[in-house]
C-alpha cells in the first residue's frame, strides 16, 4: 500500500482518487481507486465489511482505515448497490418492500459528511459498461463474472442484455470462480426460450484464467481482457471495473432514491452551501474592514494634507488676485487725469477754443473724481449749437458729471466762458 | 444541528457586513464631498500659478511689501549712488532756460525732517524719480521741460514733484502714460494747462505725489 501511495504522489494523481462503496446482500465493500492518465484503473485500497459486522461504527472505521482523516473531504464517495438491495430500492414504490434491516440501521447511523452524493444501481451500471464493450455486444455472446460472491452471467441479444445471477445456495460456484456446467446449461435454455438465440461464446475475464470449463455443446469459452479492465487479479477486481467512469459518452448511471438518505444528503448540501456562503461573507467582511481601515486612517490623513495645501493655495491665490485688482485700480486712478485731459482736448469742436484746463483733486470731492475748470471762447455765443452740443457730449459721455458753474463774459461777436464741475476720469474718451 | 449552526453564522456575518457598510458610509461623507478640490493635478497647477505670481514682485504677500532684507548701510550706499545718477541726469537736461533743482531739493529734504520715512521708501522714491526724469529726457524733442523741482508735502509724505512743460499736451500726456505700470507710481495732485496766446502750444504746470500704497 505504501508503494502505491508513493507511486501516486510521484505521478501527482492523488486528487483524482475516488472511493466507491458497494452494498450487496453479502455486506459492504470499500474500494479506493484512481485512473492514471495513461491506463487502466488502479486500486489503492480495499476492505470488506460482512453483514454481521455491518453497522455505522464499523463503516466509519473501515472508511477511516482507507482514508486518512485529513483527506476524507478531498475524496468523492460513491455508493453502488448490487443485487437484491438495488432491486428492492428500485421497486420499493410498487411493492412497498423495504431494505434489509441491517442496511437501514447502518445508513441511518452514518454521519452526513460520509454520505455519497447519489446512490446508484451497480448491476445496471455494469450492463451499460458491457454494452460499450465490442467483444461482448454481439448476438449470442455472454460474459461470466463473479460479483460479491454471486455468479453473474450476462448475454447479449438483439440490442438487449439478459442477466442471470446465482442464488444464495450457489455461493460455492462463486467462491471457486468456476462456471458450473449445469448452471450454464440451464442458463442457455432460459436464454434460448426468451430470445430464440443460442449462446455461442462466453467471455471470461482473464483473472479467472486457468479455470475455464471445457468447450462443449457448441459453446465456446474465451478468456478476455477489455481495454479498461484492471490488470491485476487482486480482491475487488471486478468492482474496479464497475466503479470506474464509463468510456461511453452518453453513459448515465442508474440513480436510486431512498427517502431517508435523500433528506440527509440535501441537508448536508445545504450545510455546505451555508458554510461556503459564510466563508465568502467573512472574506468580504474582512476585505471591507481592511479597506475601511486603509481608506479611513492613512487616506484621511493624506486627504487632510491635500485639503490644507489646497486651502493655502486658494488663500494665496486670493491674496494675489486682490493685490492685482488693487494695482490695476491704482494704475487706472493714476492714469485717469491724463486721459480726462485728452478726452476734453480732443472733443473741442470748431468755433470753440479752449485756453485753460485746470484739474485738482481738491477736498470734498469723492474718490476718483476731479474738480475740472475749463476756460475758453465760443464764437457763436452761448446759444450756438456747437457749444450746446459740446457740453451735452461731455456730459453724455460722463467726462463732466455735471456743470456746476458756467460763466460768460460777452464780447462783440463771441463770448468768453468758464465751466466748472466734477470730472469723471473713468469717462469714455 | 450543524446546518443550523452555519445558518446562524451566515445570518450574523450578513448583518455584520451590512452594519459595517452602514458605519463606513456615515463615517467619511466629507472626504468624498470636495473631489475637485482634492484633485492633485489641479492643486499642483494652483501652486505653480501662485509661485509664478510670487516671482513677479508686483504681487507680494501682505506684509512683504516694502520689506527690506538689506542693512541700512547698503540702503545708504545705494541712495548716494542714486543721487549721483540724479545729478548726472540734471546735468544732461541742463539748459539756461530750464529751472531744475531736483537733486538740491532732495538733499535739502533729506537733511530736514523726513517724518520717519524708511530708507527703503526713500531709495525707492529716488529710483522712480530717476525713471520719470529719464523718460522726460528721452522724449525731450516732443515738448520742452521748463521747470522741475521738489517741495515738501504738507501731509508729511515724500516730497511732491512740481513740473512745468510747454508743448503739445497730448504728446506730454502720452509720454507720461508710457511709464511701465510698476513705475507709474505718481499721482497727479493738481494740473493747470494754459494755452499760450496766438499759438497751439500750451503751458502745463502741475504736481505729482509719490504713492505706493492704495490711493484714496
Amino acid at each position: 500500500m505504501n508503494g502505491l501511495f508513493q507511486n501516486l504522489r510521484r505521478r501527482g494523481l492523488s486528487s483524482s482518487e475516488q472511493l466507491t462503496v458497494f452494498w450487496s446482500d453479502t455486506g459492504a465493500a470499500f474500494l479506493r481507486w484512481f485512473v492514471p492518465l495513461d491506463g487502466c484503473p488502479c486500486c489503492t485500497g480495499f476492505a470488506r465489511l460482512p453483514v454481521e459486522q455491518c453497522n455505522a461504527q464499523n463503516y466509519c472505521q473501515s472508511l477511516g482505515r482507507l482514508i486518512p482523516p485529513l483527506r476524507s473531504r478531498a475524496l468523492s464517495v460513491q455508493w453502488l448497490l448490487l443485487g437484491e438491495p438495488a432491486l428492492i430500492l428500485r421497486q420499493a414504490n410498487q411493492r412497498g418492500a423495504s431494505l434489509p434491516g441491517w442496511i437501514e440501521a447502518c445508513w441511518q447511523g452514518i454521519p452526513e459528511q460520509l454520505l455519497p452524493d447519489a446512490i446508484e444501481d451497480g448491476i445496471d451500471t455494469l450492463e451499460k459498461r458491457l454494452r460499450g464493450w465490442p467483444a461482448f455486444s454481439r448476438n449470442g455472446h455472454g460474459c461470466f463474472l463473479v460479483l460479491e460472491r454471486r455468479a453473474c452471467f450476462f448475454a447479449f441479444a438483439n440490442g438487449e442484455i439478459f442477466r442471470r445471477i446465482s442464488r444464495h445456495g450457489d455461493e460455492e460456484m462463486a467462491a471457486s470462480l468456476v462456471l458450473d456446467e449445469d448452471w450454464m446449461r440451464q442458463t442457455r435454455m432460459l436464454f434460448n426460450g426468451r430470445t430464440g438465440l443460442d449462446i455461442r461464446k462466453v467471455l471470461i475475464p482473464q483473472h479467472m484464467q486457468g479455470k475455464l470449463p471445457s468447450s462443449r455443446f457448441g459453446l465456446e469459452y474465451a478468456a478476455c481482457q477489455p481495454k479498461d479492465w484492471p490488470e491485476s487479479g487482486r480482491a475487488g477486481h471486478t468492482l474496479q471495473f464497475l466503479a470506474q467512469p464509463a468510456p461511453v459518452r452518453d453513459f448515465h448511471r442508474q440513480r436510486l432514491h431512498y427517502a431517508g438518505l435523500q433528506q440527509r444528503i440535501a441537508s448536508r448540501e445545504q450545510t455546505s452551501l451555508f458554510r461556503a456562503a459564510s466563508c465568502i461573507l467573512l472574506g468580504g467582511w474582512l476585505l471591507l474592514l481592511l479597506g475601511a481601515c486603509r481608506s479611513g486612517e492613512p487616506d484621511a490623513h493624506v486627504q487632510s494634507g491635500l485639503h490644507q495645501r489646497w486651502e493655502a493655495a486658494a488663500l494665496r491665490w486670493e491674496q494675489s488676485n486682490n493685490a492685482w485688482s488693487l494695482k490695476d485700480e491704482e494704475k487706472k486712478i493714476r492714469e485717469a487725469p491724463f486721459i480726462l485731459t485728452g478726452s476734453i482736448l480732443q472733443s473741442v469742436p470748431d468755433g470753440i477754443e479752449l485756453h485753460r484746463i485746470h484739474l485738482s483733486d481738491g477736498d470734498g470731492i469723492e474718490k476718483g473724481v476731479l474738480a475740472v475748470t475749463l476756460e475758453g471762447t465760443s464764437k457763436g455765443g452761448e446759444k450756438s449749437p456747437q457749444f450746446r452740443n459740446w457740453i451735452r457730449d461731455l456730459q453724455g459721455r460722463e467726462v463732466l458729471l455735471s456743470v456746476e458753474n458756467l460763466r460768460f463774459n460777452r464780447r462783440k461777436d463771441w463770448i468768453q466762458f468758464q465751466i466748472s464741475g466734477p470730472g469723471n476720469p473713468g469717462g469714455s474718451e | 444541528m450543524k446546518g443550523k449552526y452555519w445558518f446562524v453564522l451566515w445570518v450574523l456575518l450578513l448583518l455584520l457586513q451590512v452594519l459595517t457598510s452602514w458605519i463606513m458610509r456615515d463615517r467619511f461623507p466629507e472626504v468624498t464631498l470636495n473631489t475637485a478640490a482634492l484633485d492633485a493635478d489641479l492643486l499642483q497647477l494652483a501652486e505653480q500659478t501662485n509661485a509664478t505670481w510670487q516671482d513677479w514682485d508686483v504681487f507680494p504677500l501682505p506684509g512683504q511689501a516694502g520689506l527690506n532684507p538689506r542693512s541700512r548701510e547698503q540702503d545708504l550706499i545705494e541712495r548716494e549712488s542714486l543721487l549721483l545718477q540724479l545729478k548726472d541726469i540734471e546735468e544732461e537736461l541742463y539748459r539756461p532756460d530750464i529751472e531744475m533743482q531736483v537733486a538740491d531739493d532732495l538733499e535739502l529734504w533729506l537733511k530736514g525732517d523726513r517724518q520717519s520715512q524708511s530708507e527703503y521708501s526713500i531709495t525707492q522714491y529716488i529710483r522712480i524719480l530717476i525713471d520719470w526724469l529719464q523718460l522726460v529726457v528721452q522724449e525731450s524733442e516732443k515738448f520742452s521741460l521748463e521747470k522741475v523741482s521738489l517741495y515738501p508735502d504738507p501731509s508729511g509724505r515724500l516730497p511732491l514733484l512740481a513740473f512745468e512743460f510747454s508743448g503739445n499736451p497730448i504728446a506730454i500726456g502720452r509720454t507720461l502714460l508710457s511709464l511701465p505700470s510698476d513705475r507709474m507710481l505718481w499721482k497727479l495732485g493738481e494740473m493747470d494747462m494754459i494755452q499760450e496766446e496766438g499759438g497751439q502750444a500750451w503751458w502745463i504746470r502741475g504736481s505729482l505725489s509719490f504713492a505706493t500704497g492704495p490711493i484714496h
